[in-house]
């Protein structure tokens, strides 16, 4: 029986920890929280009012009985022992261990950034911080709404997006669209980081009057005059802002330190999850380096390479992404790999149905990945195919 | 158990009891648990996940507009003729130059099919005028 | 003068015109960011980035399908 460690129970570690063969694994989970978070629903507490215990479960019960749960906080990492120490003084040795303790997010580098986030709450850092988004955006009767990213590198970069399309689909159904005004801030040069994709999303947010602006990564925000200023010294007034911060890899020790980047991200190879310069270490989801997008799909299709790999198959993760983007109604996906931009996709109502379905089966998904797994495959396989043939979709 | 277990919810439960005795009576229940298989569910999804279904699908709303915008009463009639056409086109035919073309507007069959080409021509020629 | 090497070559979306900015955020005016990327989608976007943004555009060269960009950071504030 090998021992496998998995740090975090989220959307990687938890499917990873379920994928496991239980007459092969002895699987351990750590995490710090007794609760795991469908991140994506901070979107529909901070825009639609959701309450929270909608996308929080106990992670013992999500995690199948044989799997072990250690409810602890990782301090450090021995790669070159095979241990790991947590908070509470236990120490955990491994055959396997896997990073998936996700990104972090910095909200002390921006000046005035931590004050804005208790006085306005965001839809990054908390379902708790996402209601209290959701008050303040009721209580918002006119002025502008300010959607504001300080670094290009952050998890579900349709994130941005998402919250401006909702935000404004708010607005509306209170009939405040001619009030309120919606303003989205983006530090690359169109909507989306991919032309292909901005140019589908433009046309929409010109449709409903959101205000866009390129080339404005935020990096000040001054709260007495309500005013967001980037490092392209562009300036945006806000009477409700939020912006989304620097995120980092995992600020727990890891020796050797060399296995972290300059953002504290664990070092990868991209295509099979393993640690730079360790055969028996793995790392998957946001708390990497992969250069892909951080988001759900990703931690989930490492997840199955990472449990194929250690049985011996020659998985490879191709890099693939799945962002969906949603407005109101309607869906798309940002379907892209390593070797291929994203390909053309038009908003459908069906694809909408498709992000719905998946939301809907998410903790099923979670507690039962193998039952899952030929659905995802099949789809995954498909739209591969329409990337292989530079179709669009 | 008495809070749970309410006068409506004790007659709802009774008859979905029920409704899974007749379902296992009829092996039905024995049906659901093998389909719940991953290698049948692996076969359908890969049968209904192809880059061809997905695309028509994402189009499912504008097609199920189209076809209902569609008077099926009056093609319906008209099914044999489509059916017919198809199947010609899939015979090699032999190619015909200006005296053939003559020759063949002396038959009674290519008339009758002329005439619906007129038809056609019109009604096609009509939706560009509006 | 220090440099700054941006490896993103077989990088999916968000790509490497994220990776560029990322990278700006931690530079100072007098470093050179050398980006190299395969997406041939970040040649308009780092010319349009260099006029934006007024750094300098050392470099821009194409071979064997891959982009290598070489940017010097002097509009930094």
């Amino acid at each position: 029986m090998k021992r496998v460690v998995i740090l975090g129970g989220g959307g990687g570690g938890a499917i990873l920890a379920n994928l496991l063969p239980r007459e092969e694994f002895q699987v351990t989970v750590v995490d710090k929280s007794p609760l795991h978070f469908f991140q994506p629903g901070n979107l529909w507490i901070a825009f639609k009012g959701v309450k929270k215990e909608k996308f929080l479960r106990p992670l013992r019960e999500l995690l199948k009985p044989h799997v072990d749960f250690v409810q602890d906080e990782v301090v450090e990492v021995d790669l070159q022992n095979r241990s790991v120490k947590t908070k509470n003084g236990k120490q955990l040795g491994y055959d396997y261990v896997v990073f998936a303790t996700g990104a972090e997010l910095d909200y002390d580098a921006l000046p005035g950034h931590r004050k804005l986030l208790e006085t306005y709450g965001d839809f990054y850092s908390s379902p708790e911080s996402a209601e209290k988004l959701y008050k303040t955006l009721l209580g918002m009767n006119s002025g502008r709404f300010v959607i504001a990213v300080a670094d290009p590198i952050y998890k579900c970069p349709p994130g941005p997006h998402k919250g401006a399309f909702l935000s404004w689909e708010l607005f509306s159904k209170r009939g405040l669209s001619n009030k309120v005004k919606v303003v989205l801030a983006v530090p690359v040069p169109h909507a989306y980081p991919s032309k292909t994709i901005a140019d589908i999303i433009e046309p929409e947010l010109n449709a409903r009057g959101i205000e866009l602006h390129t080339f404005f990564t935020a990096n000040e925000i001054n709260l007495d005059n309500k005013k967001i200023i980037s490092l392209e010294g562009e300036e945006l007034s806000f009477d409700v802002a939020t912006v989304i911060p620097p995120h980092r890899g995992p600020s727990y020790m890891v020796t050797p330190e060399s296995v972290k980047d300059g953002n504290g991200y664990i070092k990868i190879d991209k295509y099979t999850s393993k640690v730079e310069g360790f055969d028996d270490a793995f790392a998957i989801g946001d708390c990497t380096n992969a250069p892909t997008s951080k988001s759900g799909v990703t931690a989930h299709l490492q997840a199955e390479v990472v449990a194929a790999r250690l049985q011996g198959i020659d998985a490879r993760y191709s890099g693939r992404t799945n962002c969906p983007l949603i407005t109101d109604g309607k869906g798309l996906f940002v379907i892209s790999d390593y070797d291929h931009p994203p390909i053309p996709v038009r908003f459908s109502k069906f694809k909408r149905l498709m992000e719905d379905l998946f939301v809907a089966t998410y903790w099923s998904a979670i507690r039962y990945p193998e039952f899952w797994s030929p659905v995802f495959k099949a789809y995954f396989e498909a739209t591969d195919e329409m990337i292989r043939k530079g179709e669009g979709w | 158990m008495e809070t749970i277990l309410t006068k409506e919810r004790r007659e709802a439960l009774e008859k979905l009891l029920d409704m899974l005795v007749k379902m296992n009576e009829l092996g039905l229940l024995d049906t659901i648990r093998d389909l719940l298989d991953p290698e049948f569910i692996g076969r359908l999804s890969e049968l209904l996940m192809t880059p061809g279904t997905l695309k028509l699908l994402d189009h499912i709303d504008d097609l199920l507009d189209l076809a209902g915008s569609i008077d099926v009463e009056a093609i319906k009639g008209n099914m044999p003729l489509i059916k017919a056409a198809l199947e010609a086109l899939s015979r090699e035919p032999k190619p015909v130059g200006i005296t053939g073309l003559m020759r063949a507007m002396s038959d009674p069959d290519v008339q009758k099919g002329l005439g619906l080409m007129v038809e056609l021509l019109k009604a096609i020629g009509k939706t560009k005028t509006k | 003068m220090p440099e700054i090497t941006v490896d993103a070559r077989g990088m999916a979306c968000p790509g490497p015109i994220s990776a560029l900015t990322r990278a700006y955020r931690n530079a100072n005016n007098g470093d050179v960011i050398i980006v190299m990327a395969t997406d041939p989608g970040f040649e308009p976007d780092v010319k349009a980035w260099i006029e934006r943004t007024k750094n300098e555009l050392l470099e821009l060269k194409k071979e064997g399908g891959v982009i290598t960009a070489k940017i010097k950071v002097v509009a930094k504030k």
